[in-house]
Order: C-alpha cells, then structure tokens, then sequence
C-alpha cells in the first residue's frame, strides 16, 4: 500500500501524534533559530569622577564602576556601550576599558581627542563596532556613535588593580563579547594618564546587550522530535 | 684735579656701572636633538638644533637650525616647556630672520601639547609640510613678553605622564617611513654680554689715566711722588 504523508486529510488539519511532532518540531528549530534577538540595557548612573595626580596613572572614583545584569537568557550577540556626559580638559589623557563578567577585557577608548588640549563637556559617547566611524584621534571629541578606538596598540603602562593585568594592550574591539553569558558584574574601569587636567563622567554609563537563544540546547530538541516523527511515519 | 676729587669720581662710575650696566654675562640654552639613543654630540652634525640666547632683558632670541635633516626628511615640530612660575600664553614670538622662508605657526599655552601620548608642553611650533625645514633652513624669534624672561626660562621639564620619562624639549621629525619624536635636555653657557664688555672697558681705560697721572688707590691716596712727605 502507498503510503503518502500529508498533513490534511478530507481538509482538515488531523492531530495525530507524527503530525504533532513535525510541527513541534519545525516550532522549536525557528525558535531557536538565529533571526530572533532580544535587547536589554542596564544603566549605572553614578557619576565616575576623573581624578589626577601628580602620579599618573591615577584611578577614576569609583574604581571601576559596575553594572550588574540579570535574568538574561541565552548569549551576547553583540553589544555597545554608552558613556553618559564626559566632561574632561585634555580628553587624550583618558584610557577606559570594559571587563565582562567572564572575564574578557575591551578597550573603549585610548588617548583620543586630540594631542593638543581639547576641553570637551557633557558628551554622551557610544561605542559600537558596528558604527561608520572611529573617535578622533587628533581633533575635537563630540557626542554620537563611534567604534572602539584607542590611538596607540599598546601603553607602556597598565591600569591599576583591580583591573585585570594586561587591560592597558585590551583590543578595541566590543566583538570579544560575543557568544558569551551576559549575566553578571560588568566593569568599567577609567584612568588619567597624564596630568594635570581632570573630568568626569557625570551621568554614569549603560551597556545594551543583545541577545540570542542558546543555538545548541533547542536546535538538538528540534532535530530529536523531527527524527521522532519521520521514525513514527515510516512505521 | 684733586686726588680726593679723582678718586670720588672713580668710587662713583664704579657704583653707577654696578647699579645700571647689563649681566657681565648673557646666557644660553641650547637643545641638539640627536638621532637615536645618543645624547652628546660626538662628530656630525645634530639633526635640529634650537638656541635660546639672552639679548637684552626681558628678551630672549631662539634660533632654530636643522643641520641633520638632509634627503627625505624634515621638522614637524617643536615643543619647549616654560617656567611654570611664568604663563605662556603672556610670551609673544616675532620671526625677525629666517633662511628658506618655511612658514611655522607658534603657539603658547601652558601644559597644552602633547606629542602624542607623554607629558605636556607650554610651546609648540609647527612646521608646514611644503616647502620642508632641512638643512640649509632657519628661522630666528625674539621672545617678548613676560617680565624676567630669560634663555633659562625654557629650561623645564613637561608635566608628568604615565610610563614616560619627563622631557625639557621635543622635536617631532618626519622621517621617510615614520615620524618620530626625539627630545633633548639644555646644554647652558654662558659668554660676555656685549654691553658689559664695553663698561670694562671705559673702566680699565679710566684707571689706566688715573694711574698715569701718578694717582695710587690706596685708602690714603697719597700722590705717588717718590721722597715727598706727608
């Protein structure tokens, strides 16, 4: 006897188990499918003052400033990050990395905003490496969207503890962050390197995350049912 | 002439030349900025030198020259650091000679130039890029401006930076692959000042006279006449 498979017999849908599990199946595959991204943004707005000393490099106050996420489900697709009214008189002394809570270290930004002194005040700064352009390295810093930029790849120094070791050489790169947990303590951690000119971030920062399901654990329930069902149908 | 009237008169040139003639001395710092990590001049020529060179009071000439920059390469800039007792914006630059007519632009302000990353400087002057400061190039400033300014005055360090060592003077030089920024630390010395020079002179002229015409200075001054009597 042939056998055909169909899901409609005399017009009407029948709810039998095989036809069950084909579409519970085709539900949870797009369900757990990459087209479907969820954001969330997390604020701390506490104002980070810019401290100088006669000792660069010198630690902002607090040092670093966190942000705790919670209550996400599945990973980072990518993120960005806002930095709320910088006031600074020589904007380049700044260096400002982002520590994520599984540890991976990213530079915002790095001696950019000119070698010559540029006071800038209450600039709202995002960083996201999906932006068309990067933080001036030599002229005026104004307020908008900007990738990640630092102006040289390495410091000869580094931040100070409790910054991880090495956060000085971090990669401006926001990319880092991808395909890890978000939920945790995130860390903002910001340095004068020079002095004698000081700021502050008066209105705090925020971090928007975007996520997407965990591919693994519901792609592997949408194969098992899918197999389910084309066992039972050739029973 | 009395010898009491002679020797008032010597007591008086003697107290008006301490009060009113110039330094005995005028004084100078000069910068060589060398190539690589060497910081004397042995042999060859540096590859830029600047010269702060006291001319009158009050007033200081800075002579830049660029001995070394043959071929491809050319200054960028200059950077100095200023008494931080003194305010830079206060200082005025006038160009009063230059060789190969190679504009710069001057600009003061304190602890406002970096090089690029490092310590901060009070003065920068910017070379243009067409036509090149090489060889062959000078350009000379007299500095006015602020009171007791002196070829001493740039003799300072820039402001303290992170993972860098302070710096009295930089130049930042356009090599053929790279630019690279070389500092330099103040060589002073010190030669006759020209005006001194003349007030020594009318005084050994005058006590040659006085001392021809019999007179010793002696507290006394007792005409040097042999078997004479008080």
């Amino acid at each position: 006897m042939k056998r055909t498979l169909s899901l409609f017999s005399q017009g009407r849908p029948p709810l039998n188990a095989v036809n069950l599990a084909l579409l519970t199946s085709v539900a949870v595959c797009l369900a757990g499918s990459p087209g479907i991204a969820q954001t969330f943004s997390f604020t701390n707005s506490t104002e980070i003052l810019i401290n100088d000393t006669g000792n660069p490099p010198t630690a902002a106050s607090p040092y670093a400033s966190a942000l705790n996420v919670i209550g996400i489900d599945g990973v980072i697709d990518h993120i960005t990050v806002s930095l709320l009214g910088l006031s600074h008189d020589f904007p380049s002394d700044l260096d400002i990395a982002l520590v994520g809570p599984t540890g991976q270290v990213a530079m915002l930004m790095s001696e950019v905003g000119g070698n010559t002194k540029l006071p800038v005040s209450g600039l709202t700064l995002t960083l996201d490496n999906s932006a068309t352009d990067f933080l001036p390295i030599d002229s005026t810093l104004v307020s908008g969207v900007f990738k990640p930029t630092r102006q040289f790849p390495t410091l000869s120094f580094d931040f100070p503890a409790p910054a991880p070791a090495g956060t000085a050489n971090a990669p401006a790169d926001l990319s880092l962050f991808n395909g890890t947990n978000p939920n945790g303590t995130w860390q903002l951690f910001v340095i004068d390197d020079s002095s004698p000119d000081s700021g502050t971030i008066a209105s705090g920062w925020s971090v928007s995350i975007f996520t997407v399901p965990e591919p693994g654990a519901a792609s592997l329930l949408g194969l098992g049912l899918a197999g389910f069902a084309f066992w039972r149908f050739r029973k | 002439m009395s010898h009491k009237t002679s020797a008032g008169l010597l007591i008086a040139l003697l107290a008006a030349q301490t009060h009113f003639a110039p330094s005995l001395f005028a004084n100078s710092i000069r910068y060589d900025f060398l190539q690589g990590s060497t910081t004397t001049v042995v042999g060859g020529s540096p590859l830029v030198t600047a010269i702060f060179e006291d001319v009158a009071p009050n007033q200081v000439n800075l002579t830049i020259t660029a001995p070394g920059l043959t071929g491809n390469s050319f200054l960028r800039a200059l950077y100095f650091n200023l008494d931080p007792t003194m305010s830079a914006p206060g200082l005025t630059f006038n160009q009063t000679a230059s060789s190969g007519g190679v504009p710069a632009a001057v600009l003061s302000s304190n602890d406002s130039f970096k090089t690029g990353g490092g310590g901060k400087f009070d003065v920068k002057i910017t070379f243009a890029t067409a036509p090149v400061f090489i060889a062959g190039n000078s350009v000379v400033y007299s500095i006015t401006g602020l009171a007791g300014i002196s070829a001493e005055s740039f003799a300072f360090q820039d402001t303290v930076s992170a993972g860098s060592s302070q710096s009295y003077a930089a130049a930042s030089i356009q090599f053929p692959t790279a630019l690279v920024v070389i500092n330099s630390t103040p060589e002073s010395s010190s030669v006759p000042d020209t005006g001194a020079t003349v007030w020594l002179l009318v005084l050994a002229l005058l006590a040659l006279g006085l001392v021809s015409r019999g007179y010793r200075f002696v507290p006394s001054l007792v005409p040097a006449r042999a078997g004479s009597a008080r």
